[in-house]
């Protein structure tokens, strides 16, 4: 364009291209590339697009209002003593928190996570449902595995799972942050997925947190882990492909804080923003990066992972007829039942029979 | 008199002047701000060097910080010994010098009192057994292959094994050589284990359905055979789900034992059924196909006796039929089949599957930025 300018003419005039259309060129040429540019900015991260944008103002009125009304959670164990822990101060109590809800795989998640955190010293399990009411299988299993545990039910406010990308979690979060501030005063919390793969080292270094700890996960985006980058035992910044304008660009499992935090900084806790919950809160309990500790061999090693199950529809299925009564199948539907494995109905859902050995 | 610029050339050149500012703002926000790291923390030795007492050099501040002479004297000589001639005595060499010392101090005070304190401090992280119990061994047979989830995958079976008595890990890869870190974990953990190595013939490696593990489990088998006496062999792939009650199940297995495994096939469960005889009459199973015995790789466990009885058997490389042929060479009957977990009313292992996750990127790795970091030490273990 601006050779054709100088070629054109000196009296500064162009031939034939009047001056409404070399403008409005010229700015449809600059908002293309500026928009190119702010997509290709914006395609790393999928959540960015919905997490910025409240459905309409009233909604958002009533949700910023659920923000700071005290997290309603039901508590499905109030038997549970919590005070066993109290008289041994010379082992830090870790606080893991669970979020979890009802779908086919809960019940083996819950089972191998718990079988890993038998192990463990030490250690407060806080089991946070996604449901308004508690599952008893859940509280079976719990009490089975012998673990010092917490039971608690909050389920996600409605006008949230109506977002294209619901902010999971953060109600069972708040609930156990609220339950903490409330019977806790010492120890280091960490917030564990049930899906997720934790090494028991992993427990040894976050035990002695004094103020807040980080370390890499694995298996997170697109370079297969999130890390805080060390440099001379400092946190320095973070190695993670969805920086999306975070402070602190770091997965919930990539930190721990000591229990303190909480009480020195009463208001902290959780936002319904889809990818940024780790963020906000961190935002609000950490003043000074300096006090951010590096585990794991200065994060040079890998002590967690965002596994991820794959997702088994829960079967819907018609009772089969049996032609032999009295047999195994009425108490294994009804573990099928209880687990959440399968529904059944007469009327909808895939029939299913029994199979018979041709040589009974 | 000076010409007037043509009204395009001046659009083309503030459009252009934009777009570069527009570029760096974006540069710079891709690039990272976070909050700058002011003063160092409490305790570092750059804030002891920066200290007044100590940058004085004078003798009598100096004998301020430890009052007992033989420490300063045992001090002065460690250093001595460590040496600080020649070496340039920055920041750091401080701090290798002073770690020095107290992994001197400490690996005395352990060595002269580690001798009298008992041993109350047992690994909770490994195997809490003991070799030595009359209970049948129960031989798990896990073939395994790299991927970025095989190291959490194994990770976590191993702490599940952690709580199971008589138990021996036959861990089989399917590679041409055996990891080093798999060698490790299978060491940290203490389990009793046998690392073993088996690769899918080539002309199965074509086909479209691949009969995947099955030269891992022959493989196993055929150290079974020239390993063992008795107890009970169980085919355990690493990314399902066990419940370490079924271990206790399937431990008195006389010839074949089965249960339910959940979250397989389209009716979300694999089962033999019972009668209230406690005999196997059915089989409940969303993919029947025509075998005689449906049931998954995890459903059932074979006892050691009946594999060195039938020592020519082993899985055939039939994708989806592994288990049935398996189980019609071994020449059982329903009568023999002896069913678990409550009469087969429980589910005691699942058939979970872990997301597959795409190589990762290293591309930003391996730039200048973060050469010699922790980043560029954790690619290692990447897969």
């Amino acid at each position: 364009m601006t050779s054709a300018a100088m070629i054109s003419g000196h009296h500064g005039c162009l031939v034939g291209i009047s001056k409404p259309t070399v403008f409005t060129g010229a700015s449809a040429m600059f908002l293309l590339v500026y928009l190119a540019l702010w997509k290709y900015h914006d395609s790393n991260n999928p959540l960015l697009a919905s997490a910025s944008s409240l459905p309409s103002d009233e909604m958002r009125n009533d949700l910023l209002n659920m923000v700071e009304q005290p997290e309603q959670f039901t508590s499905c164990d109030p038997t549970m003593n919590v005070s066993q822990f109290q008289k041994n101060d010379s082992i830090p109590v870790i606080y893991f928190v669970t979020p979890t809800y009802a779908r086919s795989v809960q019940m083996a998640e819950l089972t191998r996570l718990g079988q890993t955190l038998s192990s463990v010293p030490s250690l407060h399990w806080i089991l946070v449902e996604d449901a308004p009411r508690c599952n008893p299988a859940v509280g079976q299993l719990l009490r089975r595995l012998a673990i010092p545990f917490t039971h608690l039910a909050s389920a996600m406010p409605s006008a949230y799972k109506k977002l294209k990308i619901p902010p999971r979690g953060v109600s069972n979060r708040r609930a156990a942050l609220q339950w903490i501030r409330s019977n806790i005063k010492q120890g280091v919390l960490y917030f564990g997925d049930d899906d997720n793969s934790y090494d028991l080292r992993l427990f040894d270094e976050i035990r002695d947190t004094r103020n807040i700890s980080m370390f890499p996960v694995g298996l997170v985006g697109e370079y297969a882990v999130s890390a805080p980058v060390v440099h001379d035992g400092k946190v320095v910044g973070f190695y993670d492909s969805w920086p999306a304008r975070r402070r602190f660009a770091v997965d919930m499992a990539g930190f721990a804080v000591n229990i303190k935090l909480l009480h020195q900084f009463p208001n902290a806790t959780f936002i319904y923003k889809a990818g940024f919950e780790e963020d906000s809160f961190l935002q609000e309990i950490v003043t000074d990066a300096n006090f951010i500790e590096a585990k794991a061999a200065n994060c040079t090693q890998i002590l967690v992972w965002h596994t991820r199950t794959v997702q088994v529809p829960m079967a819907m299925l018609q009772p089969p007829t049996l032609r032999i009564a009295d047999t195994s199948i009425s108490g294994l539907l009804h573990s099928l039942d209880e687990y959440k494995l399968a529904s059944f109905s007469t009327s909808k859902g895939k029939p299913s029979s029994v199979h018979y050995l041709t040589d009974v | 008199m000076v010409p007037r610029a043509p009204l395009s050339k001046m659009a083309a050149g503030l459009f252009f002047i934009c777009f570069l500012i527009y570029l760096v703002i974006i540069t710079r926000l891709e690039s990272g701000q976070f909050g700058t790291v002011s003063d160092p923390a409490s305790f570092s030795s750059r804030m002891l060097m920066n200290h007044p007492t100590s940058g004085s050099g004078d003798g009598i501040l100096l004998h301020d910080t430890i009052s007992n002479s033989g420490v300063i004297t045992a001090i002065d000589n460690m250093v001595n010994q460590i040496g600080t001639a020649g070496t340039e005595l920055t920041e750091t060499r401080v701090k290798d010098i002073s770690n020095e010392i107290a992994k001197q101090i400490a690996d005395y005070v352990v060595q002269k009192l580690g001798k009298t304190a008992t041993n109350s401090n047992v690994c909770y992280g490994c195997w809490k057994h003991g070799n030595n119990t009359d209970l049948p061994v129960i031989y798990l047979v896990t073939p395994t292959y790299r991927r970025p989830e095989q190291i959490p995958d194994l990770t976590r079976l191993a702490q599940t094994l952690l709580n199971v008595p008589a138990v021996h890990w036959i861990v089989v890869e399917d590679s041409s050589s055996l990891s080093t870190v798999i060698a490790s974990l299978l060491k940290r953990y203490g389990i009793p284990h046998t690392h073993l190595k088996a690769q899918m013939p080539e002309k199965y490696k074509k086909s479209k359905l691949k009969p995947r593990g099955v030269a891992n489990r022959n493989a196993a088998l055929d150290w079974v055979r020239s390993n063992c006496k008795s107890g009970v062999v169980y085919f355990a792939d690493d990314d399902n789900t066990y419940d370490i009650r079924l271990f206790e199940e399937m431990r008195y297995t006389k010839k074949v034992s089965m249960w339910p495994v959940g979250l397989v096939t389209k009716v979300g469960l694999s089962s033999p059924v019972v009668n209230n005889k406690g005999v196997v009459i059915d089989f409940f199973d969303g993919w029947m196909a025509n075998r005689k015995f449906p049931v998954d790789m995890a459903g059932f466990a074979v006892s050691v006796q009946l594999v060195l009885e039938k020592s020519d058997v082993y899985m055939p490389y039939v994708p989806g039929h592994e288990e049935d042929g398996f189980l019609k060479k071994l020449d059982i009957t329903p009568t023999d089949i002896e069913p678990k977990a409550d009469r087969c009313t429980q589910i005691l292992v699942w058939h979970t599957q872990t997301k597959s996750n795409s190589p990762a990127n290293r591309t930003t790795a391996a730039g200048k930025r973060y050469k010699g970091t922790n980043i560029d030490m954790l690619q290692e273990w990447i897969v």
